[in-house]
Parts: C-alpha cells; structure tokens; sequence
C-alpha cells in the first residue's frame, strides 16, 4: 500500500492508534515517518534494525495530537512531589518521570490510558511482594476464568479441582480479613 | 563474553533447533519484552545521575541472583566502555535500541551467555528484559522473561499499583508492560502483491506490523516484525495466545502465497530465485540493500526447493553478517569504507554459497 502522506512511496511502517474506542490507521512510508519523529522516535531512527524498540511515542505532535485530540494538553496542575513533574511537563514529552506521577496525576491518567488501550481494568501479573491481598484476588479471579474455561470445554474433572482451589484461597482471604 | 556476542552472527539462542518441524523459514524468532522501573527511584528519562548510577549498581549486584533462576552465566557491560561501532552491532544484532546506541553513560547491558536473554538497563525504562527464542515460540521466551522478573523483583521492589499495573515512563507500556513479538519472513506475500490486505488486517486486529529494515520504498528482505499494541485489560498469557493465532494466520497466508507462486508463472518464478542466487554466487561488489533482497529470493527458492540447500543458518547468519557495523567487525576492520565494505560483503556470501 501507499503511504498516506506522500502517496508516492510503499508505506513500510504501520501503526494502530485507539482514541475513544475508535480505531485510526496511518500507513507510512520510512521518509515520511522520520519526518514525524526526531531522531529518537522510532518514526524517526527507522533505520536498519531499528525497529523493535517503540520508544518515544509521544514525542512529536504527530502523536501528541492523536492521543489528546481535545483541550486535554493545556491542562496544568500540581507538581509531582516524587520528581518534580507537571502534567504539562508531561504533555510535552510524554513520559512520566517516577513512579508516583501516577498517583498524582492518576484523575488525569484514567482518561489517557483508557484512550489509549481501550481498557482500564489491569489484568497480569502482580509482584510476589507487598501486595498479599490483591495477589490472591487476582489469582481468584484468573482461576475463575479458567473454570468458566474448563466447564464449556466439559473437562468437569478439572473444574472440580480449580474450584476446589479458588474455595481455599477465598477462605484465606476472608480470615485475613477477619 | 562481550566479544563472543560482538563476533558471532548468531547468538547461541538463534542456533537451537526449533521446536516445529516444518522445512520453510517463515517464522524467525520471538521475542517478549518486559518494561519495569524500581519503586521509588526516578525513571530514566528525569536524567538524574543519581538514580541513574543506583540502577546500574542494582543490576550488577543481581548477577549471581539471575545465574540462579536460569542458570546462565550473566554479564553486565557498560556501554561506555563500548566503542561506537561495537555499540551499532548490538542494534545491528537487536540487543540494545538505537536510542540507547546514542546515550550511553549509566546505561548497561546484562546479558546472558547465550544472549537468549537481554536486559537493557536505564534505556526508557530502569529495566527492559528481553528473552528471545528461535521460531513461534513465545510462550518459552515468555517463561525465560518471568524467571529472569521473579529473579529481580525477589531482590528490589517494583514500581507496580493495583489500578494501572506496572508502572512505565510511557502510558503506553503501562499494565503488564508487556511487549510480544515475532520476526516473519514474508517474501511470497509481498511478491503476490497480498501483503497489503493482509497487513491491514492485522492492523485491525489491534497489532502493530513494521518493516524489519525498512529504509528505501520496501520492507527489505521482506522481514517483518508483528507484536502487539495493548498493555492493559489483557493479560500476559491471553495476549501470547491471540498474538500466536495472528502469526499461525499469517503463516497459513504466506503458504498460500507460495502455493500460488507454484500455480502461476512458475518459470518465471524460477527465473527470479536462480538469478539471484547466480548474483550472490559471482558478485564482486554488493550493497546492504541489495544484499537483503537477493538473500530473501534465494531463501525463499530454498525453501520451495529449487535451489540447493545451504543449512538452516544460512538466512538468519548473513542478514547479520552483511550489516554495515558487523561486517567490519567481521573482518577485523575498525572501519571500511563503503566500497570495501560491498566488496567484503560479497565476498563472505560467496564463500557462503560456496559452502
């Protein structure tokens, strides 16, 4: 395919973006993705090999433009008492600077990854430390899905065992709650 | 260790049989990445040496902590110690970004000694843990991710919150931080003219698809890279299984492409591969660029067994090998100009061919 820009070159660079659950294509061509990005985004260092690392997303207004379409970048606020960030400071680069930007932009946050990803319910994996509680609920609810998982593939055997597990793990949750 | 990973073209990872057995080199490699920052620690981006010279400490001291979890040999290499055309062959080789080429105080490589896993430290985040694994085989490179990720987070607490998961300079990592992918080669694809509709499908699909080398009007060497895009309301595990489905999809597309080369203009198909394999084996002088198509049309001849095999590394070693920065190395050149280089580059295929 042409790329969207110059309609000259076979675009070789393609990207998805996801703004209010509705899906933007750009196809382009490696010149004109370099002109999107400077020479640290990966429109831009789209040289050989340069491709597997995607950083910088945010970093020319190609982007920025996309991800906040409306009103969302003049937006100023309180500084972060972890690194000293604003959320205009982030505006323009489109990093946050440590890990507590995220709790004190977190109103401003939502919205963003929501756009973003599409979803704002984190599914993964959690840390074996600190986070007892909310481990074991995780661990609940992904066994839970396997059940559903289990039950319509008629493997009742299995069923049986993962339920007998998510019983003993919602038991210790509730006697650490006690 | 740093000049076995400076001089080899194939990591040791790359040389492992893969686990399917079928004859065509569609799939290259998968590869996971992990993108995680140390609580309480400023992200590398705020460029504050402190944090950037506790980081690197860090992970040096987590060395004999990795070579427990998996047990490989790992190795921490500064990348200032590094001169700039060893540095380009670890982009040239996809074990550091070029980004990270270019700014190279505080940031380091651990590496383990058969570069299956790569972790760049102080690269956008504090750490990115790289595990990679021959042929569609993410759910292996995925576990190597996970003992490595256990290993650290068993000694340093992470940046992670229950609302938005792993937390990472780039809103776009944010959740599992989670980045699968997997290298195709696609060259039956693009010469059909199908690759188009089929890249836009992907996309669709909420995948992202790039050019592996991507300069000049075409992906060269028709090599592609799929991963995928979201990091969060999906999980590790579902988001491999989809990705596989995409690439299973994509191998099944790719095959009937081949099979419509056999069913078209098959002479004319022949003609194609035996002139190039004819230029790899007589050429004097050849370009990067030139060097990767040609070597896309005969892999491909090889694999629809018109041409002679050459081995299962023969692809993989000279995409590497004709690289402008290995190449040098390879030779044992600290620098070449461009015509020596063509002409060196042809060489080595030749005796490849040869082989």
């Amino acid at each position: 395919m042409l790329c969207d820009e110059c309609k000259k070159k076979e675009a070789t660079v393609h990207m998805t973006s996801v703004i209010n659950n509705k899906k933007t294509e750009s196809h382009l061509c490696a010149d004109c993705a370099a002109k999107h990005g400077g020479s640290g985004s990966p429109f831009g260092t789209f040289g050989f090999g340069g491709s597997i690392f995607d950083n910088d997303f945010f970093t020319n207004d190609f982007f920025t433009n996309a991800v906040y379409p409306d009103g969302m970048l003049g937006r100023r606020g309180q500084t972060c008492s972890g690194c000293g960030m604003t959320f205009a400071d982030f505006n323009r680069t489109g990093k946050f600077g440590c890990d507590r930007c995220y709790e004190t932009f977190a109103s401003e946050i939502d919205p963003l990854v929501k756009r973003l990803q599409g979803s704002l319910d984190y599914e993964g994996r959690v840390p074996g430390r600190g986070t007892g509680v909310f481990k074991t609920k995780h661990q609940i609810k992904r066994l839970r899905q396997e059940l559903t998982k289990a039950i319509q593939a008629e493997h009742f055997e299995e069923a049986a065992k993962l339920r007998d597990e998510i019983k003993v793990l919602e038991d210790s949750l509730q006697q650490g709650e006690a | 260790m740093l000049d076995r990973i400076l001089d080899e073209p194939l990591s040791n990872w790359l040389k492992r049989p893969e686990q399917s057995d079928t004859k065509e080199h569609i799939v290259i490699s998968s590869r996971i990445r992990l993108a995680r920052n140390f609580k309480d620690i400023v992200f590398t981006n705020r460029q504050d040496k402190e944090a950037l010279a506790k980081v690197d400490t860090m992970m040096r001291g987590i060395l004999g902590v990795l070579k427990k979890a998996d047990g490989h040999e790992y190795s921490s290499i500064s990348l200032d110690k590094l001169s700039d055309a060893e540095r380009e062959i670890l982009v040239e080789k996809h074990l550091i970004s070029p980004a990270m080429a270019q700014k190279a105080p505080y940031r380091a490589l651990v590496v383990s000694d058969d570069a299956s896993v790569a972790v760049m430290v102080n690269e956008e985040d504090h750490i990115r843990i790289q595990a990679m694994a021959p042929g569609l085989d993410l759910s292996s490179a995925y576990a190597h991710a996970v003992q490595v990720d256990d290993a650290i987070e068993s000694k340093y607490d992470y940046a992670f919150n229950e609302h938005f998961g792993y937390l990472t300079a780039c809103p776009t990592n944010v959740g599992t931080g989670m980045r699968a992918s997997v290298m195709m080669h696609l060259p039956a694809l693009v010469m059909t003219g199908r690759i188009n509709r089929v890249v836009r499908s992907i996309l669709q699909l909420g995948y992202s698809v790039r050019g592996l080398y991507g300069e000049g009007s075409d992906a060269l060497g028709h090599i592609y890279q799929v991963s995928n895009q979201l990091t969060m309301g999906i999980s590790e595990e579902d988001t491999i299984a989809q990705l596989e489905k995409v690439i299973n999809g994509l191998v099944a597309e790719e095959r009937k492409a081949r099979q419509a080369l056999h069913d078209g203009d098959w002479e004319a198909f022949e003609d194609r591969v035996w002139r190039a394999y004819g230029t790899l084996e007589y050429a004097r002088r050849l370009s990067g660029e030139e060097a990767l198509s040609l070597l896309s049309d005969v892999q491909l001849g090889m694999d629809m067994e018109i041409l002679p095999k050459k081995g299962d590394t023969f692809f993989n070693e000279l995409i590497v090998i004709t690289r402008p920065n290995f190449l040098a190395k390879y030779a044992g050149k600290d620098a070449m100009t461009a015509s020596e280089r063509d002409s060196y580059r042809a060489k080595v295929i030749r005796s490849y061919i040869e082989k």
